[in-house]
């Protein structure tokens, strides 16, 4: 899978934060989505909802205003709002005036944008540094084991260690896309997507 | 040799090396040290305080009482004939000699090198004298209103005709306050230590503690003003003059040059401080610099004040440096001008590197710049919507 569409928005989360931006979109691929979300359950970004090329409803952005609790419970128990999320039994989640905004279908899913909130806290940014690690001409697998050591705060291979206050570091592995610790308690390996941090250093 | 022999031989010899008892040379023997240093009786006449001059005693410094003693001790002091046979069975029981001999001031060695009968208990030096266990009272309470006011009307009845002041300060100070045992209330149980007592003024140095007396010049004063610090505190700041050169300002009258002061100034508690001056005179200039890095002191976060919270990176000019967080008892493994701020701030454990340029003055400056942009662990995650704990409080029972 390419880091290349990763790389522009491990830079454009940074830009839009250095800007004070509060909502910000992101083109919507399943990667992203999925990465987004961990960033959601990590705390560093506020919402995550997928909706069209205008930014969705304050309503459909705003965490407590989630029509659905399970909606918000699915994903860690975070804040967590989706636009537009279809239900089990397949109807559509949210106001039917709103409802060609929020809906994926055939027709718009080549048009849909990830929608993020961004975060502050004490008139700082929460994300103020995203990179990342593996590169798209060199892709950095690890085992379990070594992703430990980077946890502890170690530096393994080419990697520095997370050393940093409230750093964190995304991984891809055969269950989805988790954080290196979550990594590390499931005991599995996989590819360093990028790392995180809420000081710009 | 036989057997048994060369076993006894083995066995025989003790584990430390045993003293050489006879001389395998002619050469003289070495002297030993004894292992304890020999005490020599001490001349019974020396005095053990050589400022008081002691006057022996003797037999004769106890007179028997004449006729005339005995005539004015019944009719001065009125002692009964009773009274004046006990006092003569005792002089004539007791021996002037014995009292010669024990009643004098030990010389010996083991003699005490101050003046003191032992006669008084001093609740601070000896055992205290504490009240009986038995004094303790469980049921013991304070009076009511009613209780209190029923003690008044008693006194207030049982009042003798001609009452003064004094028969009402008698019952105030005679007045029990509590219900319950009385010696609970008067001699009550405390396993508390007794208090040192107050107004030693002797063990006071003369010539220093009075703050009156002290000179400052104006400008400590208004450094003191500006800061709120005390002369004390100031004094007890850690200073160090890190950089000092002279710099030149070339005009048409010429080369006009000075002399320049970078100085630290910490409490080595956390605060820390850097201060610039410049003067013609190096003294002068000196000065300018402490009093401004006094005056700039700002607190450092400090974890378990010890080392600073996480990894730092800063960039100051040139400069480009990296303060890193360390384990207890690494030290402050770096180059000598960030050492010494750590000293002054109270850091024990830290390492740093300085990339880039090492200008000395931007690198002082990037180090507290670097100490002051630390990011607290609880902030950040606060900012992540995150409960933190630390493990190590846990682990080791706050005894970290």
């Amino acid at each position: 899978m390419s880091l290349v569409l990763l790389a522009h928005a491990c830079s454009h989360l940074q830009n839009a934060s250095k800007a004070r931006l509060g909502l910000t979109s992101l083109p919507s691929t399943t990667q992203l989505h999925t990465l987004l979300l961990q960033l959601q359950k990590s705390g560093y970004v506020n919402t995550v909802v997928i909706g069209g090329p205008t930014p969705p409803p304050p309503s459909a952005l705003a965490p407590t205003m989630s029509a659905n609790p399970e909606a918000r419970k699915e994903i860690g128990g975070g804040h967590v709002a989706v636009w537009g999320r279809r239900r089990e039994g397949g109807e559509v989640e949210g106001d039917e005036s709103e409802d060609a905004m929020g809906t994926i279908t055939q027709a718009n899913v080549a048009s849909r944008r990830l929608w993020v909130g961004l975060k502050y806290h004490n008139s700082r940014p929460v994300l103020e540094k995203m990179r990342l690690v593996s590169k798209p001409t060199r892709r950095v697998w690890m085992s379990m084991g070594d992703i430990a050591g980077l946890v502890r705060g170690e530096r393994r291979g080419y990697v520095d260690g997370l050393r940093g206050i409230g750093e964190s570091m995304f991984v891809t592995t055969d269950r989805g896309i988790m954080e290196a610790r979550e990594c590390v308690e499931r005991r599995i390996g996989g590819m360093l997507l990028c790392r995180v941090n809420p000081v710009s250093w | 040799m036989s057997g048994p022999t060369l076993l006894r031989f083995v066995f025989s010899r003790s584990a430390t090396p045993s003293r050489c008892l006879r001389n395998l040379h002619s050469s003289n023997k070495l002297a030993q040290r004894p292992d304890f240093p020999k005490i020599l009786p001490k001349a019974p006449g020396e005095a053990l305080r050589k400022d008081v001059a002691r006057v022996p005693t003797t037999a004769n410094d106890f007179k028997a009482y004449s006729e005339e003693d005995k005539k004015k001790l019944s009719t001065h002091f009125n002692y009964t004939p009773a009274q004046l046979a006990a006092i003569e069975a005792g002089e004539a029981a007791i021996d002037p000699k014995d009292l010669a001999e024990q009643a004098t001031m030990r010389e010996d060695s083991f003699a005490f090198e101050y003046y003191d009968d032992f006669a008084t208990i001093h609740p601070v030096i000896d055992k205290p004298v504490r009240a009986p266990e038995e004094n303790y009272d469980p049921k013991m309470r304070y009076k009511n209103e009613d209780e209190i006011a029923e003690d008044f009307v008693k006194f207030i009845e049982e009042m003798p005709e001609d009452a003064t002041r004094l028969d009402y300060m008698k019952f105030t100070d005679n007045l029990r306050l509590t219900v319950g045992k009385e010696e609970a209330e008067r001699n009550p149980v405390s396993s508390l230590a007794p208090a040192i007592p107050k107004g030693l003024e002797s063990l006071k140095q003369p010539g220093i503690g009075k703050p009156g007396e002290v000179e400052v010049d104006p400008a400590m004063k208004r450094l003191m003003r500006q800061t709120g610090f005390s002369l004390d505190e100031i004094r007890r700041f850690r200073v160090k003059n890190l950089v000092v050169h002279r710099v030149v300002n070339q005009t048409r009258m010429g080369k006009i040059q000075s002399i320049y002061y970078l100085t630290v100034a910490g409490n080595m508690r956390g605060l820390l401080g850097i201060g610039e001056g410049k003067s013609t005179e190096a003294e002068d200039a000196r000065r300018q610099a402490h009093y401004a890095a006094i005056r700039n002191v700002q607190p450092i976060p400090r974890y378990e004040d010890r080392t600073i919270f996480g990894d730092v990176k800063v960039k100051m000019g040139a400069v480009e440096l990296e303060l890193m967080t360390r384990p207890p008892g690494f030290g402050i493994r770096c180059q000598d001008k960030i050492f010494e701020m750590c000293r002054c701030a109270g850091i024990s454990d830290l390492a740093a590197r300085v990339t880039r340029s090492r200008n000395p003055m931007n690198t002082i400056k990037a180090t507290f710049k670097a100490l002051l942009s630390q990011r607290i662990p609880d902030e950040v995650a606060r900012g992540l919507g995150k409960k933190l704990v630390d493990v190590r409080k846990v682990y080791y029972g706050g005894n970290v």
